[in-house]
């Protein structure tokens, strides 16, 4: 009895102490799950479905020196501030939104080992899933497109804001040469 | 029949305070520190494939290992150095004798910042009625005593008492 009474007695105090400690931690791991942007690559996905986590855990495997953290987003992930989305380094897009974001995309040097997507004779995009023999890169974590529903080709770009494209390192290249290189690649 | 002093606050009860103070002090502060480090360690170890989990380890260490701390400080620490600090002004008061019938008052109320106390009813052979204090932790010495006892007080507190006992009965003081 006495002990339960001062339990009742001492109850606020760890009831706040919990509040305060959850509150305290959370915060902190709101930077402990982020990374500068000289760290972090951002992929984002304009596809039908994307395990955004297992994708980033999966790239992460092979992190190019200097960076921290991969992280992989659906676009829906911007639909409250679109002002995230110029922020990214590596973009999927369907070839039939293309013309719509090009602008914010950087020219890129082919090589010859993958299908590339042009305009006025520059390469820009890199072809990650081809909807004629429905293949695609990370296609265990990306579906490119929905079971009955017209597919189309989908296309990898790199941010023209991205400091991983040559400004400060390559690091988008590398996670890109990762990305085409999982499962299902076409 | 012989008359003994029964003392409430034996000199060993300091020692057993001091060292008590001390060692659940380093075991709040230990603990205090193992876990802030180990929440410390969890957040620089986090990466993607594991940070949901030690959020969510962080947060109940830090939680529950908290309360631990809070549980250890609150019941343990304070009560000894409340007694610390009661016994510090007793040390400095003057003691005053004072005999008749003793009644134990029921209740028990909590001196801000101190010990917990319960109040004595002592009747005088002259009539007179005072009342003292006496720590609850050892309240038990005054119930059932119909027998007039002597009592040593300083400040209002019993410090000790004087009872008769049969000869080769001893009186627990704690």
């Amino acid at each position: 009895m006495k002990l339960i009474r001062s339990l009742f007695r001492t109850l606020p105090t760890y009831l706040l102490w919990l509040l305060l400690s959850s509150m305290f931690w959370m915060w902190i791991f709101t930077f402990v799950k982020d990374a500068p942007k000289e760290k972090q690559i951002v992929l984002y996905a304009s596809v039908p479905s994307i395990e955004a986590k297992a994708l980033s855990i999966r790239l992460e495997e092979d992190l190019p020196d200097g960076i921290r953290m991969i992280r992989a987003r659906s676009f829906d992930y911007v639909m409250f501030d679109e002002r995230n989305i110029q922020e990214g380094d590596l973009y999927i897009i369907p070839a039939s939104a293309i013309e719509a974001y090009l602008e914010d995309y950087i020219p890129i040097e082919p090589d010859g080992t993958h299908t590339y997507y042009y305009n006025e004779g520059q390469a820009y995009g890199i072809r990650v899933y081809d909807a004629e023999s429905g293949r695609g890169a990370a296609g265990a974590y990306i579906q490119y497109a929905l079971p009955g529903a017209e597919a189309e080709d989908y296309y990898l770009f790199f941010g023209k804001n991205s400091v991983h494209t040559g400004s400060r390192d390559e690091a988008a290249f590398a996670v890109a040469e990762t990305l085409l290189s999982l499962e299902d690649a076409p | 029949m012989k008359n003994e002093r029964i003392e409430l606050y034996p000199a060993e009860r300091e020692t057993k305070l001091v060292r008590g103070n001390r060692i659940w002090t380093s075991v709040a502060l230990t603990l205090a520190a193992l876990l802030l480090a180990g929440c410390i360690v969890l957040c620089l170890t986090s990466r993607t494939v594991n940070e949901d989990r030690h959020e969510l380890i962080t947060l109940i260490l830090s939680g529950f290992g908290g309360c631990a701390v809070i549980w250890i400080w609150s019941r343990r620490v304070r009560a000894c150095r409340s007694e610390l600090r009661h016994l510090s002004v007793l040390h400095e008061g003057e003691t005053e004798v004072l005999h008749g019938v003793v009644t134990l008052l029921p209740g028990r109320f909590q001196i801000p910042g101190s010990v917990s106390v319960q109040t004595l009813r002592v009747q005088s052979a002259g009539g007179e009625t005072l009342r003292v204090s006496v720590i609850s932790r050892c309240a038990r010495h005054f119930r059932d005593c119909p027998e007039p006892l002597t009592l040593h007080t300083v400040h209002g507190f019993v410090v000790a008492y004087e009872s008769k006992v049969e000869d080769g009965e001893r009186h627990e003081t704690d």
